[in-house]
């Protein structure tokens, strides 16, 4: 218990939300690494429509990747 | 594409095949960015403290340890409220109702294993969030974001409660969010039928709203509440 009061104050700044450590600390666990982000490096196209219009005009084929919910947005 | 290379070369011929333009699109579906405003990235994970910070927490679900992924918009009427021309060092102001609801309602939960339903409004306990200029000139205003947010259902079977922090500058001609981020750190407890799979108890849960890399890709991919876009700006239909 002792220990759980003595980390309250390095989350919390003087102004009651979170420190800049304390934040710096949490995007380093949750904000994707240039490695998870890979996939980024293809360029989707998230206008279905006009992938279609481009991959024709290019005789080129489509990858469509589909799901429900946005891939590249929420699950 | 070796069944692609399977049709008939004159069929894989640059304008060999003809899209024609969509006379209309349903607006249901086909949801943009509203003129003048600003994409957001906002990344979430379940967490476990590490002997450095945190971590992402290990999921048995799928990849429910990789981040959930989702935007966060803010229109140009909310972004020239943050290029306020009053702002002073030392003076403080709120975020717009409308903006409070959307972050707590939409935002401020576990997405990492699928996808939640949104708080309802009388699930928001708590949610208090000021915005204090640290700093400001003719060009840029920084805001500092502090504050703290609890949602629970009725029985509490789920919730998530959080104190928020961060820094965002504001360009005051541009009306753009230019550097900074919020960042929301906290517990997440419970599940709902597509996130299935919720560690038992209360976890720690981290959630980082970001400048995007890709402003363009960012600014093509609706919230994940913006099924219907009045209804995630403004929360009525």
């Amino acid at each position: 218990m002792t220990g759980m009061w003595l980390a309250l104050p390095m989350l919390l700044s003087a102004d009651a939300g979170l420190s800049a450590e304390a934040r710096d600390a949490v995007k380093a666990a949750v904000v994707p690494t240039e490695a998870d982000e890979k996939w980024l490096e293809i360029g989707w196209r998230a206008n279905l429509w006009e992938a279609r219009k481009e991959a024709a005009a290019k005789g080129k084929p489509i990858l469509l990747w589909e799901m429900d919910g946005h891939p590249l947005g929420c699950t | 594409m070796r069944e692609w290379r399977k049709l008939p070369a004159e069929r894989r011929k640059p304008g060999a095949m003809q899209v024609e333009d969509l006379d209309e699109t349903d607006d249901q579906y086909h949801r943009t960015l509203p003129k003048g405003a600003q994409a957001f990235q906002v990344f979430t994970r379940l967490l476990e403290k590490c002997d450095d910070g945190w971590k992402p927490a290990q999921c048995e679900k799928g990849r429910g340890d990789q981040p959930g992924r989702d935007h966060f918009w803010l229109t140009a009427k909310e972004l020239a409220d943050l290029a306020d021309p009053a702002a002073k060092e030392g003076s403080t102001r709120k975020f717009p109702k409308f903006v409070e609801r959307r972050i707590a309602r939409f935002h401020l939960l576990d997405n990492v294993r699928g996808e939640p339903p949104d708080w309802d409004e009388k699930e928001i306990r708590k949610f208090d969030l000021t915005l204090k200029c640290k700093k400001a000139d003719a060009k840029q205003v920084v805001w500092t974001i502090a504050g703290e947010a609890l949602m629970h259902t009725d029985g509490d079977d789920r919730g998530c409660k959080v104190t928020l922090g961060g820094e965002w500058t504001v360009d005051r001609s541009r009306k753009r969010v230019v550097a900074g981020d919020m960042v929301a750190l906290g517990e997440h407890w419970g599940e709902s039928p597509l996130t299935r799979g919720a560690p038992p108890g209360k976890t720690p849960i981290g959630i980082v709203f970001t400048l995007p890399k890709d402003e363009k890709l960012a600014s093509q991919v609706p919230p994940q509440f913006a099924r219907h876009l009045r209804y995630y700006l403004e929360q009525r239909y």
